[in-house]
This record gives structure tokens, sequence and C-alpha cells, in this order.
């Protein structure tokens, strides 16, 4: 069986005869409210180069289905990626081995200019819990083999699983040796917790990258519109350790601010540009994301997108995708780290929004998991940076949205034997929290755990714990855990722990850093709280 | 067959990947022509607008010149549209494609900077951008090149830097006549974009071989903030003689906003200075301007 995409003669004569009539590649990229795009070329239509300069990717696995990607881009800093500005055909392969010798599933896709021709297939009819290979062809051209895995099935008893979790990659703030380690950890799937991309501009030099290649002049303004947005993504993808990361293993993808905008809220950018405008930039990052992550179709049409969504694996592990960015209300008093106001705990200021958190919580209480993991991105745990009697908590964080904040740990609380555990990013640094009933009271209840992973280059080197990092110390007696190295989070789940490993490289100013585990912790499967391991 | 002929592929390409990938092209051409897709179009109209009538160019790098793109959509269905920008050469543009979505009824505004190099002849220019079936045609003026009157040798040339805070502290800002501390953080001034990371490097590139002896800097230094607070301390001077860099001038303990370093001229095609540590603890590099004389 060969699954074909789009296979509509009809309606591809229909579209031949609008373009004789308009004069044809319009520069259109099509109406929101149609599925058409230009005409795909003949699979050997000429490239000027190797359109596999991106790299592949897999991702949002299910028991039977992964999507697999990648995007044409043979000069990837010019217009259109090098590429000419007609849709060009795509083949693809899955495979039980990584030869290609057992080839499970084939067939065609389409690269369309409107998606700057990305490639999204969805591939069904795949066997749960199993390992595949994937690749794509163009011409003559055959992309580099990824790796994938589907989730077990629904039900399925499951020894093990093993997730990488990341977030937070300024390319100019350093290389993405993380990744290249996150690539050798054979890991079930990659989490990533926002912050992909940043938007701003980009100096010759690449900032601590120092790179002897200057990077090209278009990128030294902000992204802010759909081409700038992309070539933003092709910049990031630049970094052969950040393409490894996603040819090793599936990545379940979830966004924050800077894919957009620096602690833009809702409809609230940072500048408070009119609303009118800010969605028209909003609806191009969206856009744009969609384009670069191996996410389902159908693409983001305009300024909204579903991306909470959940992953089940077997009886192991259930995984809550968030998305605290779209929904919520702007930042209380003015943003930054502030001390309590009336504004922070108003009950109708949105977060992750209420039909999110019904979501989230009719999931977890529904859950026949024995992990229920969170894909967070703002620090969802009480955050104190006041060591003496007062508070001061950061605006853009849970804790800047109190009700919402106390809501939903209340109902993640109120759950017996779920095993709630929170993974968070965007701070740049690792923690490790218990989640407390009662944050100022270190003798009640812990019903959770919330882990913090590190970024992949944001900040720069790092250190293993600045001034800042120690006021956390000194002000939340829950926090068991500050540091501000680069790295990644390692869990691993089996039935009666979970294990996270704290995973660190010393530089990223420069290549190729060691990693090492800086600290780990265990927790006991229905004994809520963290074990220094 | 597909199948067959990828493994085939796949298996040979371990060789010769380049001369067996050209032999089987014609066997992978099943496909035929491809598969699209078509709704009915709706008609689509989109405007291309510019907000003034005639773009002045000066030749020279950091002009910051150029005009705004009116993008819009006028017809009924919301898009997602290209614009594509073209200009001859040696103009160039700091954008050829604008893309985005447009809502109907919405207009898009972009600006764009156009620059031309030194020694651009002076005279009428074209800029055309096209959308669609839309069209516009963006006339240019280039000035004849100003020329500095003050012998400072860092006026109308490249100038580049090891990171910039942008779009507030360009390296541009440096080199732009403006030493007035009291105009920070308006692309008057550069400051690097790495916090406590050092050293940084802020350089500027002459168009021929020049003859160097004095190299100022002006670090911030306002009544909000003050160089013993906020500036530069300590920085090596370097110019660049053949392909080496040379250092000539060394700043110590710096509290003050003007440092002024003489050293016995030398033939140069660039000089620099190399940041070492600045007055603020984890800081940055600031520059409001850096200027060079032959002495």
């Amino acid at each position: 069986m060969i699954p074909v995409e789009d296979p509509r003669p009809a309606a591809r004569l229909a579209r031949r005869r609008f373009l004789t009539v308009t004069g044809a590649a319009t520069a259109l990229a099509f109406a929101t409210n149609l599925p058409g795009g230009s005409s795909a070329s003949a699979a050997t239509d000429r490239l000027p180069d190797d359109p596999f300069t991106l790299g592949i990717a897999s991702g949002d696995p299910l028991p039977e289905a992964v999507v697999i990607w990648t995007r044409l881009a043979p000069r990837p800093y010019e217009p259109l990626g090098g590429m000419p500005y007609h849709a060009v055909e795509v083949e693809w392969q899955v495979a039980s081995d990584e030869r290609f010798r057992r080839i499970v599933r084939s067939g065609r896709a389409t690269a369309r200019p409107e998606y700057s021709y990305s490639v999204h297939v969805d591939v069904r009819g795949l066997q749960p819990s199993r390992q595949y290979w994937y690749r794509f062809k163009v011409g003559t051209y055959l992309s580099p083999v990824g790796r994938t895995r589907t989730t077990p099935a629904p039900g399925q008893r499951v020894d093990h699983l093993t997730f990488a979790v990341a977030s937070c990659q300024s390319f100019p703030d350093g290389f993405y040796t993380a990744h290249q380690h996150i690539a050798a950890e054979d890991v079930d799937a990659v989490v990533f917790l926002g912050d992909y991309i940043y938007e701003y501009g980009v100096s010759a030099s690449g900032g601590l990258r120092n790179l002897t290649d200057p990077v090209p002049n278009q990128f030294r303004t902000e992204a802010d519109t759909l081409d700038r947005y992309r070539l933003q993504y092709a910049l990031y993808k630049s970094d052969p350790d950040l393409r490894a990361a996603h040819q090793a293993a599936p990545w379940i993808p979830t966004w924050d601010d800077h894919e957009v905008q620096d602690n833009y809220a809702g409809l609230t950018s940072k500048s408070n540009a009119p609303v009118e405008d800010f969605l028209v930039r909003r609806a191009s990052a969206y856009r744009a994301y969609w384009e670069h992550m191996p996410l389902r179709s159908p693409a983001p049409q305009g300024p909204n997108y579903m991306l909470y969504r959940r992953f089940t694996f077997g009886r192991l592990a259930e995984l809550n995708v968030l998305d605290t960015r779209q929904y919520r209300a702007d930042q209380a008093s003015a943003d930054g780290w502030k001390v309590d106001s009336e504004e922070r705990r108003d009950p109708a200021r949105a977060l992750a929004g209420a039909q999110q958190q019904r979501w989230l919580l009719d999931g977890v209480r529904t859950s026949h998991a024995t992990w229920n993991l969170l894909a967070n991105q703002v620090i969802m745990s009480r955050m104190d940076q006041d060591p003496t009697a007062g508070d001061l908590y950061n605006m853009d964080a849970w804790d800047g949205y109190a009700a919402e904040q106390k809501v939903t740990l209340d109902g993640l609380a109120a759950l017996r034997g779920r095993n709630p555990v929170v993974l968070t990013g965007d701070v740049h640094a690792a923690y490790a929290l218990d989640m407390k009933r009662d944050f100022t009271d270190p003798a009640s209840q812990t019903y959770g755990v919330e882990l913090v992973a590190t970024s992949i280059s944001s900040g720069g080197n790092g250190s293993e714990i600045s001034a800042t990092g120690q006021k956390f110390l000194d002000s939340n007696p829950h926090l068991k855990l500050v540091n501000e190295r680069r790295g990644y989070l390692r869990v691993r789940l089996t039935e009666r722990e979970l294990r996270a490993d704290y995973r660190a490289v010393p530089y990223v100013d420069r290549n190729d850093a060691p990693v090492q585990t800086v600290s780990s912790f265990t927790v006991e499967a229905g004994n809520p709280g963290l074990h220094a391991a | 067959m597909t199948r067959t002929l990828w493994r085939r592929l796949v298996g040979l390409s371990r060789g010769r990947k380049a001369a067996v990938a050209g032999a089987v092209i014609a066997l992978v051409a099943i496909g035929g022509t491809a598969p699209a897709v078509a709704g009915r179009p709706a008609p689509t109209r989109l405007s291309l607008a510019s907000d003034v009538s005639l773009v002045q160019v000066n030749p020279i790098p950091c002009a910051n010149q150029g005009f705004q793109l009116q993008f819009g959509n006028t017809g009924r269905a919301d898009v997602y549209a290209d614009a594509f920008l073209e200009v001859k050469a040696p103009l160039t543009l700091s954008r050829n494609l604008v893309s985005s979505y447009l809502p109907a009824g919405y207009t898009l505004k972009v600006p764009i900077t156009v620059t031309a190099p030194r020694g651009t002849a002076p005279g009428q220019y074209t800029i055309t951008v096209r959308s669609g079936e839309s069209r516009l045609s963006v006339p240019v003026e280039v000035a004849p090149g100003p020329v500095d009157t003050t012998g400072n040798l860092a006026r109308y040339v490249p100038v580049t830097a090891s990171s910039e805070n942008l779009p507030s502290y360009p390296a541009c800002g440096a080199v732009d006549g403006d030493r007035d501390s009291n105009h920070w953080a308006t692309t008057t001034g550069w400051n690097d974009a790495n916090k406590g990371a050092f050293p940084d490097w802020l350089q500027v590139t002459f168009d021929k071989p020049e003859t160097i002896g004095r190299v100022d800097v002006y670090t911030l230094d306002s009544t909000k903030y003050p160089a013993a607070k906020y500036g530069l301390r300590d920085w090596d001077v370097q110019v660049r003689v053949g392909a080496d860099w040379q250092t000539v001038a060394q700043v110590r303990g710096n509290v003050a906003g003007q440092v002024s370093s003489s050293f016995t001229p030398l033939t140069a095609t660039a000089f620099r200075i190399v940041t070492l540590t600045s007055n603020e603890t984890a800081g940055y590099s600031r520059v409001v301007e850096l200027e060079a004389y032959a002495s």
C-alpha cells in the first residue's frame, strides 16, 4: 500500500486552467479557507543544490503513527530557501530497518511555497513500541536517514521509558553541544519546552559562536514577518547538533514566548503594539513554527493554533503538552519580579485558560498511567526570590497568575496516585522542586515534583550557581537543586520509579564539550517527593 | 518499483554517489506530473505602496535610509502572501522577500533599508516590487558620497563587532559622529550582546591602507550612566598591518568617558579595540563613539 497525498486529477486540471488564465506563479500564498496550492513539478525538477540542508525530523508519535518532516532549502538564507516558486514533489519511505531492506510505508508528498516547502507526512499504519527509520528523496537528492519510534499500545505494560527534556536554544548564545549528547542518549522522545528560536536580530559573528562565515545581513533585524521567522529557523537548524537530535528520536515540541516575541502574552505584545498588528505577527510566527516542527497537518491558518495535546505511553506514562502563551492575560504589575498584588491574584486573569485547564485536570484524573507528566513552559510551583520575610514573584511564571495557579495545583494535589511530574523550561537553570500543599510549610504534604530543565545554550557558558540562584535556594525550602550550566534533563521511568538525571556541559562558546550528570533524583511511584540519588 | 530503485540507489551511493544518481533519474520518473490540489481561488487583490515617492541614498555603510513597504490585502479573503523586491547592483536591500499573513483589509508596513557601497555612481536607480499581479516601482536617487573633513578615519567605512545588542545598540552607532552619551539606547552607540562575557571587539575596516597614530574611545558616560560605573575599564587597541594584528596601546583601570591612545603611526588596513572588562560587575562593552586619526 502506498498512500499518496492528494491524488486528485480533476482538481489538478482545474488549477491548471486557473494558472493559465491569471498568468500564473502568482505570489499569493492562497487564502486560508482554500486547501489549494501551486501545482507540483515533476520529481526530476532541477534544484540548484542539495535541498536537505535543514535536516529531517519526526515527532508527535502515536501507537500507530508518527509525523516525519523535512523542508527543502538548497540555499537556506536566500529568498524561498533557493527553491523555484512552485510546488515540488517529495518521495518518502519508512522502514523497519536502518538499511531500508524492509520498507513498511512509502509515498509522495508535495512541498509547497505556501508552507516554505516543508513536508509533514503523518505516517499511519505502524506498529506500537517500534523503531523505524525514514528518509526523503527529491529528484536525485536523498535525505539523511532519521530514526523514530512509535508509542506503546493503549493499555500496554511498558518496562521503561526515557525522555530527554530540553528548552531555550538562543543561537548567538552558544553551540548546541547538549543536542549532540541528546542524540547519543537513545531516548523514546525529546520533549522540547519552548524557545526553539529567539526572535532577535543576530550579528555577523553569531555572538558567542564567533563564526568565521558571517551570519548574512538579513539577520540583523528582529524576526517579525513570515519570511524573517523562516530565516531564523534556517539559521538555528544550521547547527549540526540540533539536526542530529532531530534525526535520532521523535520530538514532542511546544512553544514558549520567543517563537513569537519575548514575554508576549496572548494578544499583548511586549511593546503593546495594536492588537491588529500583533495578531498578524503572531499568525506569521505560528505558521513558521508549524512549518519547522514535526507537527500534524493542518497548518495554522491565521493567528490561532491549537498546540496543547496529550500522548499516552501504554500504562506507564501520559504526557500533557501545555500552551501557556497563546491564551494568557497580560503580565501583572508590568511584568518582571514583583511583590504580591491584587492583580496577581485576580481570578479573571488566564494563564493556560479555563478550557485548557479543564482539559488538563480531566485528563490527569481519568488517566490510567502510573506517571502523569506535564510539558510546561514557565515555573508552575511557587518560587520566591526574596530570602527575607517578604515575597518576590516572577510575573511571567505561574506565580504571576496566582488564581489559576492555585486551581491547577489544588486540582493536581487532590488526585490520588497520579504521580504528577511537571517538566518546565524557560529559566536557563536546572531546578528540582517538591510540590507542596503549602509551599511556606516544609512539613505539609508533597503531592508531586517539578523538574526544570536548563537551557541548551541560552545564557552562554553559565556557572554552577549565581547569586540569584542562591537567593532561590535560601527562599524556597521545597527547592532541592539549582545548577546554571547548559544542558538538558534525562527522565527515566519504570512502574516503580522515576529517575531524573540533570546533564550539563561545561561550556557552549566552543564545540564538543563533554557532558556529565551534575545531579540525580529519584521519585518512588505512589510516594511523591524527590530523593537525592 | 520505487522500492527497488531506492534500495539500489542507496546501495550504490556508498561508492560513487553523483554518477549513480544521474543514472537513476530516468528510471524514477514514475510520478509524471505531480499531484496538486486546487480549490476555487477567491479573487485575491494585493496592494503595494511606498511611504515616499523617492528614496534618497547616501553611498556609505551604516546609512539608515530606505522606505516603508505597504503591503496590503484589499480582497475579501485572508491570505498568506509574498512580495519580491529587487534592485540593481551595487545597491542592496535589507530584504528581497516579504512574506506575511494578511487578513482581508489589512496593510502590513515593513521598513526596507537601501544600501549603496562607497563609490556607487550618483544618479537614478529603481527598486521594483511585485506580488501576484501587483507591481510597484520605487525611484532611488544616489547622492555623491560624503567627504570627512575632520580627519577621523572611522567615518564612512565598514564597522563590525563581536556581537551587537540589536536593535538599539548597533556597531554602526559607534562611528556615526555622535559622541553624546545622553543619546544612549537610541542606536547612536554600541553595546555587545553578551552580559558578563569578555573579550569583545569593535572593528573599523578601511577601504584602502591608512596612516593611523591615534585612537579615541568614548565609552558610555552620562549623569545617568557614569563611566566609572558603566563604562569600559580595560581594553587593547590593535591595528592590522598586512594580515597581522598588532597591539599598539593598552588602557587599564579607566574610569573616564574619553580616552585617547597615541602611538607611533603605522600604515594599516583596519583597527579595533579588544575590550577586556567593564566597570560594571558582569557588565557589557559600551562605546558611544570610536575615532581614529593619523596623529
